[in-house]
């Protein structure tokens, strides 16, 4: 029977035929051998490197070689008893010891038995009790209790208050008892040659500060996020302003002296600056949280103010006497020079309106403006009150003149209204605003003569009428 | 060097500066064009010299002049030269006390006779042109030196009447008569032109209150 055979029996189809079977594990197979080639690099050489390595760590473990060379050590094991435990207890233990030749014997005991340092409390008899120690709060049983516990437990309150079954105590209580009892003996037992005072000062135990310190750590440690935020926020701010609370009370005093200052220089402006201050000092007082010192504060400046008046009042007095002085800087100058200059524009007009007064004269083209011929003190602020005079003067022509050619247009326009009708209107009342701008801009006058027949504009009815009034105008003016 | 200033002083100094001009003999220098002669002087107003408190006055001549700047260092402070053209000249007055700035005066160099409306005359061509302007130096805070030679020796003062120089009191109370009075005028006119402009103001409103009826 071939294997063939077999297969026919069990009607298991032959290997070779159904090519399915052969392709499929096969398929399986290659599979995962075509992985996609990476384009940057050629097939045989993706095929040799089998592209990227997977990726994997593995720990670089270093294997010491264990050490072969000595013998086993003999191990043995013991038996013993901790002496710790107190001499009631007789518990036997083992452990595994190491057999070398200098391993002391089972006798020399527990090595780590003496690492139970027991704390030797203090103790007290039934008369020194009856004496000093008699509390209201603690009778002599649990006080013996409390104290038999702590032998116990070597003062660790912690395991102490869990253990105490006599009555509901908190830990301070107990602590406050042991410490004022051991105080209490301290001081009346006689001295015992080391620093008495450091033992008792150790032994002082304040328990409401002891509880209040400890209700602040649990509800610092039970506070929230945004509480802890919002408490550190808050310091940050407080350091700054301790920081610059020096700045500041700088600030005040450069403020303060200022205005003293400014007082004493400015007599108009007094009651203006006594309004003013109040509300920079007070802000400043606020944020400092100085707001003892304002009224102080407000009380000196009404001095200074009161006092700076007084000064200012007999400054002023003088001043008109001697307000004509010269106001020259130091050193040598020459009065003609410190005429003040008219206004460019004007300089011309001034001085032909001061040749017309018959002053002025003689003079040809100065740098300096039009003089008086004899500078004296005097003569100078005179000569400059003229000149402004004139200044003005001339302005008040200029506006004039315009105002007037102004409402001559306007006159005449409204007499052709009246007379056209209100037909025309709209339409001479346009072309009239314009025409009545630009002769006034070419007929402005002072004392120049016909200077309205410079203008280029083709001059209409109403502008002729204009035109012809502005030589007459500046006849009049002149006169 | 520390030069101690007299606070709160001041000192006025009068000076008169300015040119004379006579016109030369043509028979003399032939060659030359200079047509007339002229002396720049810087002067006390009775023509006392400036020479105690002045150290040097330079004049600063038309540049077509050889040496420009003349400098002068003692009194008489002038300069004399012939030329055929008038020009502006700076004369530079430097003190004694040598931190105090120097002062610069200014002169429009007057060779020719004028009329009164600035056309040159023709007539009176031999007497002298003068052309001389009065003018203060204010001494502000002075430095000691400066006060102790300005103190000692005796400020002019402005003569009463005129005589050989036009620099007077009198000149002076014309002056301030002068202005005063084109004040007055300058004030009257202010007023005219203030009324006639309040005038003009009023009509001008009630013109174009009319027109804006009439345009409604």
């Amino acid at each position: 029977m071939t294997s063939n055979d077999v297969r026919d029996i069990l009607e298991l189809h032959s290997k070779h035929l159904n090519s399915t079977d052969n392709l499929t594990p096969s398929k399986k197979a290659n599979k995962p051998e075509k992985e996609k080639k990476p384009d940057g690099i050629p097939r045989e050489l993706f095929q040799l490197i089998g592209g990227p390595p997977p990726i994997a760590f593995v720990k670089p473990a270093f294997k010491a070689k264990p050490n072969l060379r000595k013998k086993a050590v003999h191990w043995e094991w013991q038996s013993f008893t901790n002496q710790g435990r107190g001499e009631d207890d007789q518990l036997t233990l083992h452990h595994w010891v190491k057999c070398t030749p200098t391993s002391e014997s089972e006798d020399s005991g527990y090595w780590f038995a003496e690492y139970n340092k027991k704390i030797d409390i203090l103790k007290y008899d039934d008369e020194e009790y009856e004496k000093y120690l008699t509390d209201k709060d603690w009778t002599k049983e649990e006080t013996d209790y409390l104290f038999k516990l702590c032998d116990n437990y070597d003062l660790r309150f912690t395991v102490i208050h869990d253990r105490y079954e006599y009555k509901e105590r908190s830990m301070e209580d107990l602590k406050d008892r042991y410490y004022s009892v051991c105080k209490k003996l301290l001081q009346v037992r006689p001295p015992e040659g080391s620093d008495k005072g450091a033992l008792i000062a150790m032994n002082t135990y304040d328990k409401a500060k002891e509880e209040k310190r400890k209700k602040h750590m649990c509800a610092l440690y039970l506070r929230s996020p945004e509480e802890i935020k919002e408490e550190e926020a808050l310091l940050e701010e407080y350091e700054r302003i301790e920081q610059n609370e020096k700045k500041f009370a700088k600030e005040r005093e450069n403020l303060l002296k200022l205005l003293s200052f400014q007082e004493l220089a400015q007599p108009k402006r007094k009651k203006s600056l006594l309004s003013g201050p109040t509300t920079p000092t007070m802000e400043v007082g606020n944020s400092n949280f100085h707001t003892s010192t304002e009224i102080p504060k407000k009380n000196r400046r009404t001095s200074a103010s009161s006092v700076g008046s007084a000064v200012i009042e007999a400054e002023v007095h003088n001043a008109p006497i001697t307000a004509r002085k010269e106001k020259f800087p130091q050193g040598v100058v020459v009065r003609s020079s410190k005429i003040p200059l008219p206004k460019q524009t004007m300089i011309l007009k001034v001085q032909k309106t001061l040749q017309e007064f018959g002053l002025g004269i003689d003079m040809i083209n100065y740098i300096c403006g039009p003089r008086p011929s004899i500078p004296t003190e005097t003569v100078c602020a005179r000569w400059v009150d003229l000149q402004k005079a004139i200044q003005t003067l001339l302005d008040v022509k200029k506006a004039v003149e315009k105002a007037d050619h102004e409402l001559k247009a306007k006159k005449v326009l409204l007499q052709k209204i009246k007379q056209n009708g209100l037909g025309s209107a709209s339409k001479s009342a346009n072309s009239g605003d314009a025409g009545g701008k630009q002769s006034d801009v070419t007929a402005s006058v002072s004392g120049d003569g016909g200077g309205g027949d410079e203008s280029s504009v083709v001059p209409t009815k109403r502008e002729r009428i204009t035109l012809t009034t502005t030589p007459r105008d500046a006849k009049r003016a002149r006169k | 060097m520390s030069t101690k200033r007299t606070k709160g002083v001041t000192i006025v100094y009068p000076i008169v500066y300015g040119n004379t001009a006579s016109l030369l003999p043509q028979k003399k220098v032939p060659d030359s064009d200079h047509t007339h002669k002229w002396t720049v002087t810087v002067k006390g107003i009775n023509g006392q010299d400036l020479g105690h408190f002045i150290k040097k006055v330079t004049f600063k001549l038309h540049e077509t002049y050889s040496n420009p700047q003349r400098v002068v260092e003692h009194p008489p402070f002038e300069i004399t030269e012939t030329g055929w053209g008038e020009f502006e000249l700076s004369i530079k007055l430097q003190f004694i006390e040598g931190s105090e700035k120097p002062v610069t005066l200014y002169h429009n160099l007057r060779l020719h006779s004028y009329e009164d409306d600035g056309s040159i005359s023709t007539s009176s061509k031999n007497k002298p042109v003068q052309s001389f302007q009065y003018d203060e130096l204010v001494f502000t805070d002075p430095p000691e030196t400066l006060y102790q030679v300005l103190t000692t020796q005796p400020i002019p003062t402005l003569p009463s009447k005129p005589s050989n120089s036009p620099y007077s009191l009198q000149a002076e109370q014309d002056e301030l008569r002068k202005i005063d009075e084109a004040y007055r005028k300058v004030q009257e006119q202010m007023t005219l032109y203030k009324n006639r402009n309040d005038k003009i103001t009023k009509e001008l409103e009630e013109v174009k209150a009319e027109l804006d009826r009439i345009k409604k």
